[in-house]
Parts: structure tokens; C-alpha cells; sequence
């Protein structure tokens, strides 16, 4: 109204009449409902590269997310660990003005290896972003591939191995994997093994960079306080001049129920660690949603159906579940920690309640619980930005596009849940796993039986 | 045709005026997408002496609140070690309240909250998030779990438990070992020494009386400070934040002084063996406390040192062929005393040739050029811009906790409760005046002294 009484005393008087005022209003109205939906773009730049921007103005830092296709499954057979490599060659400086250059920038670079692609995320504050980008683009399209940098690298993988196996959570992880997906890349770590990382030769780096890092492989989402058109220039005059090439293909591994339901691992510690772990169907929408659900439900926190182990029976410190998705299939793992000599007393007990969740099923308040845990888990992810950048080019890859996953999130209803859940929590598809002190070990061997029931 | 002029000049008239008013409702529509938006902050102190900050995040979805309570280790006598803790624990997961703890969780769950909390040497730390338009209920169930606590024998017995099995799990992870460690040879005889989560004896002995009279004491809203992240429009959040909290009642009773920690006369040197395939290596100094000005320095170093694409210690180290599997560097600044970390992830047989020479290289420090301006002509092209480089990733590191509200949440809150009377310069502008004689001065003071604690983790033999 402010405006209306400022504009009435103007010389512009004349035109300010019912007509204009409501079209002043539909206007304003059209663009603010607009904003949200406007933020978010997706194109496809002409060698193939998809490119997803938002703009989010709550820091003065842009967030970079490059997803390029294979991951795991793209490294060929008896060289695990050559798509890891490939791409910490790719982010090697290639000489020191690259490196100065780089250090002035202040950016934080990083990247993981997982199943379905590699991922090497970028966060830097907006006003270095070109500086950046156009540094990062110069080694990512031309790494060297001399072999004494691939056999620091080599080293860098084999540190990575051991550091993975001494971690207890990703030493289950990777056990568990490889007890469902056999001997496929699925199981594999990462970093691969000792063997397949010495068979890796400078040719086997520059053919799998020809093929993979090109723009039809490639997915980058971009999270920044700047102009939406600044970032697409940036991009379009470096990552869109990687050449086209193809998208990867493959077929996926699939899940295979193994003979062998318990593993023991020893490990010398005060603590033993114990899993169970039920295969998960193929990516989809539903598959993705309901899987978050139950990840949430059965072993998040106070009112999850485990916590039960922690808050009646003080048996463990850390007990919950954890979703690993894949394209072709995945794993839901329920675990807990425990003292080392509590250890037969939590096996049974584990069990026992894995019996009565299996056997009670769910019920409408768990379908609730589940669909605002997803809620709250969003909300919470979409307010860091590399989060952010994150989820949507995960989201785009596996083809979970925002609408159609929100659509399904009001929609799901218990019939279809409780479905999901009796049909993902059969105990006879089940493997557990028991890390434990070597003397327990013995004894576990011993005195039970392979078979868990 | 001069009619007809001044009729196209009217129609140009008119339509300029129509144009320049298009365009002023065009930008008025687009203005909220290209105005970079001001962060609002508001600053309470309730009735009840509660110190509360409110900031603005226009169109976030959640409501972020942490609630500092000033009750940290550093407030326990040996009687009490691990009753900080223990009672954090306690209040979320055990006792009841105007309904069962069970019940608050249910419902919370209800509204798809989140809860958590934590236990440090100052303070310990309560966060909420909950989605904004289950804001009322969210607060109501968080005020009555930290506040209205009832608890029985039974629960204290069970959450004792829970405890013993986090000390053993503590005690199987190489770095969490070391951490207890090293704070327990870096502060011999102070507060700041025993081990954060209290000592299994100790803990077994705590009792009823003891956890209820340290909750009565120290959880009252003149020992707690509040930050609250959110959309304040939208929310209203002002209102509920004097409804609730200002209803909270407590005990006005000033919390215990102590003073800051003595010099280390000794270095102190602990080491373990565990089944690990690689060696941890964890050094701890002395470092700038949470009042100090020199804090700000600190935060520069620890970035050159250990963060970055080139951190100056892995390359001090790959000079004398030192090869390390993994490198952090941290530095946490408490409220009597900070702490410079070095936590190096490396092969067994490099750990001693490593130990002394990040012995060696820290008393050295103070000679380090950190930027091409520390030297003459051609020089300048050897030197990395190090000083320049942690600038700008200490900057990126302020602008990113602007964006997650439950982080932002929780460093205020903190900030409230423990730099209370306290001025210190704006953060990143001090930063940026910082040049390297400061930087130099800096490791001088706190670094050139050898006294420092030395946590080695090994395999056990049968790996080497």
C-alpha cells in the first residue's frame, strides 16, 4: 500500500487504476510463488555433461558435486581400485603453479569410490568458483599419467586398504557386501586389494579416464549463491569442453542369498561387534523411500524397534541399522556393539529381538515415524550445501527425480509398507556377523553351529 | 501534424511511464533472488535470567535450538568424574518427567524431531530440529526432558551400564584411546585431565543423591544460554521462546571457579599396542584458550599445518621421506586452555623417525616462512603463499557454518554461555589483518617449548 501511496503522488497518477493494481498484485504473486521452484535447473549441455544448478544465498560459498557413471562396477575384473585412482590422478597437481594457484583459492576438495560412480566434491567461497573450476577442469581433462605419480598413488590405496580393515564399521560393511554380492564389483573395496592394485598399469589409467571422464558420463550439480548464468558459463567453458563420449552401461550385480549365515572375524578389543544383514531389491522410487523408512524405523534412535537392547537390557552403547542402496540392489544392516565378555548374552538377545520385530511387523504410527524421519532427514541435508549438491546428483543419477519421490512420500500407505518390511525382514535370508576377541572366537566356532536358528 | 505530435509524444509519454513502472514491479518481484539477505539476529535475556539469541534463516523448514547448560568435566571432583556425562546421558534417555521418557521420545518421533546431546570439558550441549510447524510441541517435550527430571535407582543403574560399554568401546577405537590420553599427560593435577566420560570406578559409584544434586545446581536457566536458528517470521518464535523457556525455574548459584591448568614441567609419553594394521601417532601442546587473542592465529596455523591440498607438515615430513598414511591437524580451544592435535595415521616402522621430527619441526616453527612476502627477490618464487591459502579456508569454513542451522545453533549457544562478559574482535576481520610475524609469535609462545604429550598406538607384535 506504501508503494500505491507513493505512486499516487508521482506524475505517474494517471495510470494507476484498478486494472494495474491487480495486475501489480498477480504479478508479484506469480513471481514469489515461483521463486522456490524457479531455483533449481537442469540442462544438458551439448557434449552430453548434465548440469543442475540451485542457488541458495544463506553463505557466500559454492558447492560442486561431480558424479561421473561406473564407480565400482566400471573397474575391470582383477583391477579393483582403478576408478579410485583415476580420479585422485585426476585431482594431482600437475605442476607447483597449479599448486600455488590452487592453494590461493582456499578450496576443499574431496572423493569417494561407491558402487554405482565416483564422486569428487568441491566447496569454495563464490568468488574463487571460475579460478577453481578452470583449475580443477585443467587436471581433471589432462592428468599425468607417469608412473611414478600411479605408484604414489598405488601406496596412497594400499594405506587406505589397511586403514578400511581396521575400522570395525567398514570392515562388517565390506564382509557383509561380499557375503551377498559374491565375488561381484559390488563387494569390492574401493580401494581394491593389494593384487588388483599392483596389476594397474599407466594404460589401463589413461584407457579408463578416455572412456569415463567424458561429458555423457558425467553429472555436475552446483549449489551456489551465484547467478545461475555465471555458474553455467563457468561450466560451459570447462567441463562442457570434455569431449562426449558414452554414458556407462552395465549390468547390475544382483543380490544372492548365501549358504554360509554367520561369519566371525576376530579382532582383539574390549568390544564385539555384532550385525545382521537382509538384502534389499533393485533402486526405484519405492524401493528408495521404503528403505530410508525402515532404516529409520527399526534402528534410529529412541523409539526404533532395537533400541530396546540399549535402553532395556544396557547391552550396548551404539545399536542401530544403516541402508547401503545401490542401483542393482542393496544391503539394510542392524548392528550392535557390545562388551566383549557380554558378548553370548547379546547374541541371543540380538536375535531374539530380531525374532520378535520380524514376527510383530509394523504398524500405522511406524509408517508415520518412518515418512517424518525422511522428512526431517531432508529438511536436514538440503540445508548444507555440498549435502545439497549431493543428494540431487545422486538423486538425478538413479533417476529419483524431487517430485515424483514427494509425491510418493504423501502417498505410501501401510499396506504397502508393511509388504516391504515382511518381505526384506525374513531371518532366512539373513547373515550375521560377529567381530570378536580371538578367545571368544573359539569358543563361537565350537559351541555353535553355522546356522544362526 | 502538430496535434498529431503532441499526441505521439503523449502515447511516448504514457508509454515510458507504463515501461518504467513495468520494470519497477519486475524488480520488485525478482528482488528477494538477487538481494543477498542480511542474517537478523535478536538478543534476549529472559525474566528468569535465561540468555537466549535468535537467528534468522528466512524460508528454512526447521527449527534449530541448542541449549548449553554450563556443566562440563572441568566441574567434577574426583568423586564425581564422568557425573557430566552420565547425567547428560541420563536426561536423554532415562527417568520421568511429566509423562515417561519413553513417551517424550514417541512423540517426538511423532513430529519427526531430532534430539542429541553432548558432554565436553566446559559444557554440555542439548540440540533440537524440529520441522517448523511442529515447533510448540518440540519445545515443550525438549524443556521437559533437560529440566524436569525424576529418576530412580533402576534407570542410574541401567545408564551406568551404557556408559561401561561406551568406555570399552572408547578404549577399542585407536584415536578416542589416544585422545583420553593425551588430555590426561597435557593436564596433570587439573581439571581438564580426567577422562571426559569418568573412570569405571568412579562411575560405578555414583549415586542417586549425587546425580539429582548436580542437576538441581547447575541446570537452572542463569547457568544456560540458548540459540535458536530459524525462519523468525514464520514461526513466531519470539513468543513461544518467552512463553517456555521463561517459565523455567532454578537455582541462582554462581558456578564453580577453577583456575587455568599450570605449566607442563615434562613431556609424557604413553604407548599402547591394539589389533591395528598402522600405527597412530597423536601429539597434544598447550595452545591459545577460548579468551585469548591469539586464538585467532592458531586457527591459521593448524590449517597451514595439517589441511589443504598441501599441508606444511606433510611436507616437512615427505622432505626427510616420511611417508604418512593419513595427517589431521586440530585445534580446540577451551575455556582455560587450547589444544593443538597432530593425530598421524602412519607405518609402524616410521613412527619414531616421525615423532622426532614433529618434535623438532614444532620448536621450529617460529622460523617458518608462511608467505612469499617473508623473503627477498627471487626466494619468493620457493615460497607457497601458505598464510593466504588458510585465510581463505578459514573464511570458507565461516561461511559454511552459516548453513547448517543446528550447527550455527550449537556454536552460539556455546559462545553465549562461555565468552559471557567477554569482547573479543570480529573473527574474520581479525583474521584477515593476520600477517606471519603474528603467526610466528604465536607458535613461539606456545609451540618452542619441547613439553608436549606423545601418544604412540601400535600393532600388536604379531603384526609387525
Amino acid at each position: 500500500m506504501l508503494i500505491v501511496k507513493a505512486l499516487k503522488r508521482s506524475r505517474w497518477r494517471g495510470f494507476i487504476n484498478l486494472k494495474w493494481f491487480i495486475t501489480i498484485h498477480i504479478l508479484l504473486l506469480f513471481f514469489n510463488l515461483n521463486q522456490g521452484l524457479a531455483q533449481v535447473k537442469i540442462n544438458t549441455l551439448t557434449n552430453g555433461l548434465q548440469l543442475i544448478i540451485d542457488q541458495n544465498s544463506n553463505s557466500q560459498t559454492t558447492a560442486v558435486f561431480i558424479l561421473i557413471n561406473g564407480g565400482k562396477l566400471a573397474d575391470p575384473p582383477g583391477k579393483a581400485g582403478l576408478g579410485y585412482l583415476v580420479t585422485r590422478l585426476c585431482l594431482d597437481p600437475p605442476d607447483i603453479n597449479y599448486l600455488k594457484e590452487f592453494m590461493k583459492s582456499g578450496a576443499e576438495i574431496k572423493m569417494v569410490s561407491r558402487g554405482d560412480f565416483l564422486v569428487v566434491s568441491i566447496e569454495c567461497l563464490s568468488a574463487n568458483f571460475e579460478n577453481t573450476m578452470k583449475l580443477i577442469y585443467r587436471s581433471f581433462s589432462r592428468p599425468i599419467f607417469s608412473g611414478l605419480r600411479l605408484n604414489n598413488l598405488k601406496e596412497v590405496l594400499k594405506n587406505n586398504q589397511k586403514r578400511e580393515l581396521d575400522d570395525v564399521d567398514s570392515r562388517a560393511e565390506l564382509t557383509l557386501l561380499e557375503a551377498f554380492f559374491g565375488s561381484s564389483a559390488y563387494s569390492a573395496s574401493s580401494y581394491g586389494h593389494s593384487l588388483t592394485v599392483e596389476a594397474i598399469k599407466s594404460e589401463d589409467a589413461k584407457i579408463y579416464h578416455q572412456k569415463y571422464f567424458v561429458g555423457a558420463n558425467i553429472i555436475i550439480s552446483v549449489v551456489s549463491d551465484l547467478d545461475p548464468k555465471t555458474i553455467a558459463s563457468v561450466i560451459e567453458s570447462t567441463f562442457a569442453r570434455l569431449p562426449k563420449g558414452e554414458s556407462f552401461q552395465s549390468s547390475t550385480p544382483l543380490v544372492q542369498i548365501p549358504e554360509k549365515k554367520e561369519i566371525n572375524l576376530k579382532k582383539e578389543s574390549p568390544s564385539s561387534f555384532l550385525a545382521a544383514a537382509f538384502p534389499l531389491p533393485p533402486l526405484s522410487t519405492k524401493n528408495y523411500v521404503l528403505a530410508k523408512f525402515l532404516e529409520a524405523v527399526i534402528g534410529q534412535g529412541p523409539g526404533s524397534k532395537i533400541w530396546p537392547l540399549r535402553g532395556e537390557e544396557s547391552l550396548a552403547y551404539e545399536a542401530g541399522s544403516k541402508a547401503i542402496l545401490m542401483r542393482g540392489g542393496g544391503l539394510l544392516i542392524i548392528y550392535l556393539k557390545t562388551l566383549a565378555e557380554n558378548f553370548y548374552e547379546a547374541k541371543e538377545k540380538f536375535k531374539k529381538r530380531l525374532m520378535e520385530i520380524s514376527e510383530k511387523g509394523l504398524n500405522e504410527k511406524d509408517l508415520e515415524m518412518g515418512r517424518n524421519a525422511f522428512r526431517l532427514w531432508q529438511y536436514k541435508q538440503f540445508e548444507s550445501k555440498i549435502k545439497r549438491a549431493e543428494i540431487m546428483a545422486i538423486h538425478h543419477a538413479f533417476g529419483l527425480e524431487k517430485d515424483i519421490i514427494e509425491n510418493y512420500l504423501s502417498t505410501i500407505g501401510f499396506e504397502e509398507f508393511d509388504l516391504f518390511f515382511k518381505e526384506i525382514l525374513d531371518l532366512e535370508k539373513a547373515v550375521f556377523l560377529n567381530i570378536i576377541p580371538s578367545k571368544i572366537f573359539s569358543e563361537n566356532e565350537r559351541n555353535h553351529p553355522d546356522l544362526p536358528f | 501534424m502538430f496535434p498529431k505530435k503532441r499526441n505521439w509524444l503523449n502515447s511516448l509519454r504514457k508509454l515510458r511511464g507504463n515501461l518504467l513502472l513495468f520494470f519497477f514491479v519486475l524488480y520488485l518481484c525478482f528482488f528477494p533472488l538477487i538481494s543477498t539477505p542480511e542474517t537478523k539476529e535478536l538478543n534476549l535475556i529472559l525474566d528468569n535470567g535465561l540468555k537466549v539469541l535468535l537467528i534468522d534463516r528466512p524460508g528454512s523448514q526447521l527449527v534449530n535450538l541448542a541449549m548449553a547448560v554450563g556443566f562440563g568435566s572441568r566441574d567434577e571432583s574426583p568423586s564425581m568424574y564422568g557425573l557430566a556425562h552420565l547425567l547428560e546421558h541420563i536426561i536423554l534417555f532415562r527417568g520421568e518427567r511429566s509423562k515417561t521418557v519413553e513417551e517424550i521420545h514417541n512423540e517426538l518421533k511423532r513430529i519427526g524431531a531430532w534430539i542429541n546431546g553432548h558432554t565436553s570439558l566446559d559444557a554440555t550441549l542439548f540440540e533440537l530440529s524440529v520441522p517448523k510447524e511442529e515447533i510448540e510441541v518440540g519445545i515443550i517435550n525438549f524443556i521437559d526432558l533437560i529440566f524436569n527430571l525424576n529418576l530412580n535407582e533402576d534407570d542410574l543403574a541401567k545408564e551406568k551400564q551404557i556408559i561401561l560399554e561406551e568406555m570399552n568401546l572408547q578404549a577399542s577405537e585407536p584415536l578416542s584411546l589416544a585422545l583420553t590420553l593425551g588430555y590426561e599427560s597435557l593436564f596433570p593435577d587439573h581439571a581438564y585431565g580426567h577422562p571426559l566420560i569418568g573412570r569405571a570406578e568412579t562411575v560405578k559409584q555414583l549415586t542417586l543423591d549425587q546425580v539429582i544434586k548436580a542437576h538441581r545446581e547447575f541446570y537452572s536457566p542463569t547457568n544456560s544460554a540458548l540459540a535458536v536458528v530459524t525462519d523468525l517470521k514464520a514461526t513466531k518464535i519470539e513468543e513461544l521462546i518467552k512463553r517456555y523457556f521463561g517459565q523455567i525455574k532454578g537455582e541462582k548459584r554462581p558456578r564453580p571457579v577453577i583456575h587455568p591448568p599450570p605449566p607442563l614441567e615434562k613431556t609424557g609419553r604413553i604407548e599402547k599396542e591394539m589389533d591395528e594394521q598402522q600405527s597412530h601417532l597423536l601429539l597434544v601442546c598447550r595452545a591459545p584458550d577460548l579468551t585469548s587473542y591469539d586464538q585467532y592465529a592458531f586457527d591459521l596455523l593448524a590449517t597451514i599445518m595439517g589441511r589443504g591440498l598441501n599441508p606444511l607438515l606433510a611436507m616437512a615430513l615427505g622432505s626427510k621421506r616420511i611417508s604418512v598414511a593419513n595427517l589431521y591437524v586440530s585445534f580446540n580451544a577451551h575455556k582455560y586452555s587450547g589444544v593443538l592435535l597432530i593425530h598421524l595415521v602412519l607405518d609402524p616402522k616410521n613412527v619414531v623417525l616421525a615423532e622426532r621430527e614433529v618434535s623438532r619441526w614444532l620448536r621450529q616453527l617460529s622460523q617458518e616462512n608462511f608467505s612469499p612476502d617473508d623473503v627477498l627477490g627471487e626466494t619468493k618464487d620457493y615460497v607457497f603463499d601458505f598464510l593466504t591459502s588458510a585465510k581463505k579456508q578459514v573464511q570458507l569454513n565461516a561461511e559454511r557454518s552459516l548453513e547448517d542451522g543446528l550447527k550455527l545453533a550449537s556454536s552460539v549457544a556455546l559462545y553465549l554461555l562461555l565468552l559471557e562478559g567477554t569482547t573479543l574482535p570480529p573473527y574474520l576481520e581479525t583474521i584477515e589483518k593476520i600477517n606471519s610475524t603474528d603467526l610466528r609469535r604465536a607458535a613461539s609462545k606456545y609451540l618452542s617449548r619441547p613439553q608436549m604429550a606423545i601418544i604412540v598406538i601400535n600393532p600388536i607384535k604379531k603384526f609387525n
